[in-house]
């Protein structure tokens, strides 16, 4: 049987090439299934964390597996090992399954048609992860965390948490795609925590990249600031619980978007709900004219980047949003065949344990022409919302966190605030946005998204700032 | 291979720790009120800790024969890994909660499908235009620690789950309520409850009501007290207090909370989710008092920490924090985390306390809870599922609004009761088994 030969030096070939393709794809050949697919992977992880004066953790850990999912009649199956000496036996058992539940449920297996690809990508890295020694890694990290710590006598702790991958993937189906694609993954989030009189505050930055280890270095500078906001916080004064006119900078706009839209545009909330994709129809006006909305895989070098997903189909750039109207989703093959919409390669998976699921990639508020000086300038009331700290969302309504704040009062920047937890509904809240600025950001973390059980997966939020009316913000 | 790589190790470090996790799940799925997915995953893994020149190197492997890697791979990092603090298990007696069972081993497809299945007939009556989600889990792990202290132990677990949930879109209004069981014992004879709680969720969520801004008396269902231990939980998890973060650090003998409110943190309890004869470093189970009668009483601790608090450990070293989130196999460093979280029931059932409610709030399911700091004590975020009381009756739901609770403040001043009956349930984050609560002095802001 296949082995999956691995080592991640970079002179050894992703598998032995002549033994897996043919092995795979003669595997899938059958004629009791409607469509069967594999996925193989062999990643090296490093995770690093420190907390404060200790390193918390320092781990390369490698995963290895795959998995078979196989369709059948409408009914689906997914087999997920660790151990590949008996992928025979795990194929069978992929195509029993799909074919007990097919059985049952008699339907029609619809996926979007897609042109079979072969191909074999590899990723040309400014500066690959493996190629930087664990000195060097530590070293860079040790030194933010030093002068966090060193930034002022309040910072009591610090919360320093990098991650890198290199990943190997093998996918073949039983239309005769056959891939193999290497993945490249870095983030890295520096929090600074200070502390006195029993309160708590924290503070910090984020990076990260698809293609380029050295993206992490030169924050000295930026990690002293945060640490000193982290410091300030500690007297800072929570904003009034209430509605507001507020300003969310690039970073929280990203993740706004990503919580109050995002989402929702995935196909497998809508496919199997028709009242849903009535509501979800296209066309419908969700926000202003100057409100545009896209999920790309094409942006080479963010966390969100992808070439093919995990169903083998390109990614590409997806309107969401154009001059405020509903003019896309994103698909798997399967969403986007029930719905007779064009799969937009956003089938993804976390990793070779779980299926792929429609999600997305790097979602953005499209660039806008105001200056963000602007915005705060007829402001009477309100908060200029700055970094985030987390979003979660239900569908219809949603929640996002941010990590400080600006009391605005009669268009000046006044107090600063700790950071309040902000609340919208997405058809309401898109419709207030009034505003959107010219300063557009890709800013990439070590986190990432969450939906049915799989997280983190790789996805970048870019944005301009933006200022929206109305907004429910939970304070004091 | 986990004799082999002890062997190995043993030759290039001065103390080491092989942790072996074997797991077989199955799932079966009905969407939008139809079967749709089977899903087995296989899992096999192995994670070693060594410890050489007072340093502790931690390392893990899903691949097979990867022994020789997993060694190489501790040597490099070895060097930058944290100061070696403890002293690897040695032979020791541990409990042996019942975490298996026979129920659970005979569940076929067939009859995981059946039950599944039973679950949306049960349910897709409750509206013409509803989607009914149910799922049905299985789950067996072999879990197995040697160290070069001479432990050397192993156990079996059987778990089950039995989700469902049901969804309504009308025009712009979305409704969507579900309920889970989770059990090491079979949790099957609980359909009938989890199936009412979903009706009576759906058929209370299909009129809104508004609700007014300001302080507010507060009902918390099970799945809401989770996210009021989510804040607990970091305040009285050792490494908090050992960072001099936790504003319990200092408190231990001192009433935090009313008199009534005990919380324990027991994976000794038979059946429950996170019970088990001993941790992931294997550390003895134990039931650990944190809170009795609202006098605090104590951390938890895995070795590590422990050792730092000069504390014994209290089982509750744990590869993640919660074992839905995908690092929360192998490849994650043991800390500590809780098992099961138990809050002691009090006298009146939930549904007298109900009827007893004036004007008030129903929290069942809070959005964002986690984003905030939770050594502030404070609870923030939407109700994503919550209900109006007027008169002791739920008049309907509340959609748009956040809810803020300082806990420390509330748990200790505006405790109005807990209820007798508890609920077992459980989150990406944490396994608890709980009462309803009421508290008041709840601040809920409404658009």
């Amino acid at each position: 049987m296949p082995t999956f030969d691995t080592y991640h030096s970079k002179k050894t070939p992703i598998i032995k090439r002549s033994v897996m393709k043919s092995q795979l794809l003669s595997l899938l050949k059958r004629d009791d299934c409607d469509y069967i697919e594999i996925r193989l992977e062999d990643t090296i992880h490093t995770q690093i964390k420190l907390s404060g004066k200790d390193i918390e953790n320092v781990a390369e850990n490698c995963a290895y597996g795959g998995n078979v999912r196989a369709l059948y009649k409408g009914g689906w199956s997914f087999v997920s090992f660790d151990t590949l000496s008996d992928i025979e036996a795990k194929v069978d058992m992929a195509v029993a399954q799909a074919r007990e539940i097919g059985n049952r449920i008699s339907a029609k297996s619809q996926l979007a048609k897609v042109d079979p690809i072969v191909d074999t990508y590899k990723i040309e890295p400014i500066t690959d992860v493996r190629d930087v020694p664990l000195t060097k890694k530590m070293d860079t990290l040790l030194n933010y965390n030093e002068i966090m710590m060193t930034a002022s006598p309040d910072i009591k702790s610090t919360n320093v948490f990098y991650k890198d991958a290199w990943i190997k993937q093998i996918f073949a189906n039983s239309e005769g795609t056959y891939i193999e694609q290497e993945k490249m993954d870095m983030g890295c989030n520096m929090y600074a925590i200070a502390s006195k009189g029993g309160r708590t505050e924290y503070f910090g930055t984020s990076v990260g990249s698809s293609n380029d280890w050295s993206k992490i270095l030169g924050f000295e500078k930026a990690v002293e600031e945060k640490a000193k906001i982290a410091a300030g916080l500690l007297t800072a004064d929570k904003p009034k619980s209430g509605n507001y006119t507020v300003i969310l900078n690039p970073k929280l706009a990203g993740t706004f978007i990503h919580e109050a839209f995002g989402h929702l545009s995935e196909g497998d909330n809508v496919y199997e709900n028709p009242e849903l994709a009535q509501v979800m129809s296209m066309g419908r006006e969700f926000g202003r004219p100057l409100l545009n909305v896209y999920d790309t895989g094409l942006d080479l070098g963010v966390r969100g980047f992808l070439k093919y997903d995990d169903e083998g189909v390109p990614t590409e750039k997806t309107y969401l949003i154009r001059e405020g109207k509903l003019v896309g989703r994103l698909h798997s093959r399967e969403t986007a065949g029930k719905m007779g919409e064009r799969p937009t390669g956003s089938a993804r998976a976390i990793n070779y344990k779980f299926p792929p699921i429609p999600r997305m990639r790097n979602t953005c508020i499209q660039v806008g022409n105001t200056d963000p000086e602007e915005m705060i300038a007829d402001v009477k009331n309100g908060l200029l919302c700055v970094d985030v700290f987390g979003g979660q969302t239900n569908g219809e309504m949603f929640t996002f966190k941010s990590g400080m704040a600006w009391k605005i009062e009669n268009g000046k920047k006044t107090e600063m605030l700790a950071g309040p937890l902000l609340q919208g509904n997405v058809f309401s809240t898109l419709k207030n946005i009034d505003m959107v600025g010219t300063d557009y950001e890709d800013p990439d973390a070590a986190g990432g998204c969450g939906k049915g059980g799989q997280m983190p997966l790789p996805t970048t939020h870019g944005s301009p700032s933006v200022r929206i009316h109305d907004v429910v913000v939970s304070g004091k | 291979m986990i004799e082999k790589i002890l062997d190995k190790a043993k030759k290039e470090f001065d103390s080491v720790e092989v942790a072996e996790l074997k797991r077989t799940d199955t799932t079966v799925g009905f969407q939008a009120n139809v079967l749709k997915s089977m899903k087995t995953t296989e899992r096999l893994g192995y994670a070693l800790r060594a410890v050489k020149d007072g340093k502790i190197a931690f390392t893990s492997s899903s691949k097979p024969d990867d022994v020789d890697g997993i060694i190489e791979r501790a040597k490099v990092t070895l060097k930058y890994s944290p100061t070696a603090e403890m002293e690897f298990a040695k032979s020791e007696n541990y409990p042996k909660p019942v975490i298996t069972d026979p129920k659970i081993k005979q569940l076929d497809a067939a009859s995981m499908i059946k039950m599944s299945g039973d679950a949306v007939d049960s349910l897709c009556d409750l509206h013409k235009n509803v989607k009914i989600m149910s799922g049905v889990s299985t789950d067996n792990v072999t879990m197995r620690i040697m160290t070069s202290n001479g432990f050397d132990g192993s156990y079996e677990k059987d778990d089950m789950s039995v989700g469902a949930g049901a969804i309504l879109t009308d025009g712009d209004n979305f409704l969507q309520v579900g309920h889970g069981l989770i059990g090491s014992s079979y949790v099957g004879g609980g359909f009938n409850d989890l199936i009412s709680t979903v009706r009576k969720y759906f058929t209370w969520g299909l009129k809104n009501v508004p609700i007014e801004s300001g302080k507010h008396q507060v009902l918390f269902a099970p799945d809401a007290v989770n996210d009021i231990l989510g804040i607990i939980q970091a305040s009285v998890n050792g490494t908090s207090v050992f960072k001099k973060v936790s504003p319990f650090g200092d408190k231990v003998g001192q009433q935090v909370m009313d008199s009534r409110v005990s919380i324990f943190d027991d994976s000794t309890v038979d059946g429950l989710p996170s019970s088990m004869p001993f941790d992931d470093e294997g550390t003895p189970s134990q039931r650990t008092p944190i809170v009795e009668n609202g006098v605090l009483k104590g951390f938890i601790a895995d070795r590590t920490v422990a050792k730092k608090l000069g504390i014994t450990p209290t089982g509750n070293g744990f590869r993640a924090s919660g074992k839905f989130s995908s690092t929360s196999e192998i490849e994650a460093p043991v800390s500590t985390a809780t098992s099961n979280m138990i809050i002691e029931p009090g006298k009146k059932n939930s549904d007298d306390i109900l009827a007893g409610i004036k004007n008030g709030v129903l929290v069942v399911a809070l959005m964002g809870s986690m984003m905030g700091n939770p050594l502030t004590g404070t609870l923030a975020g939407n109700i994503g599922l919550g209900f109006v009381i007027k008169d002791g009756q739920v008049t309907g739901r509340i959609k748009n609004a956040m809810l803020s609770v300082n806990l420390f403040e509330v748990l200790k001043d505006s405790v109005v009761d807990i209820s007798s009956d508890t609920y077992v349930t459980s989150s990406w984050a944490r396994d608890i088994n709980v009462p309803y609560m009421l508290l008041d002095n709840c601040v809920v802001a409404a658009k």
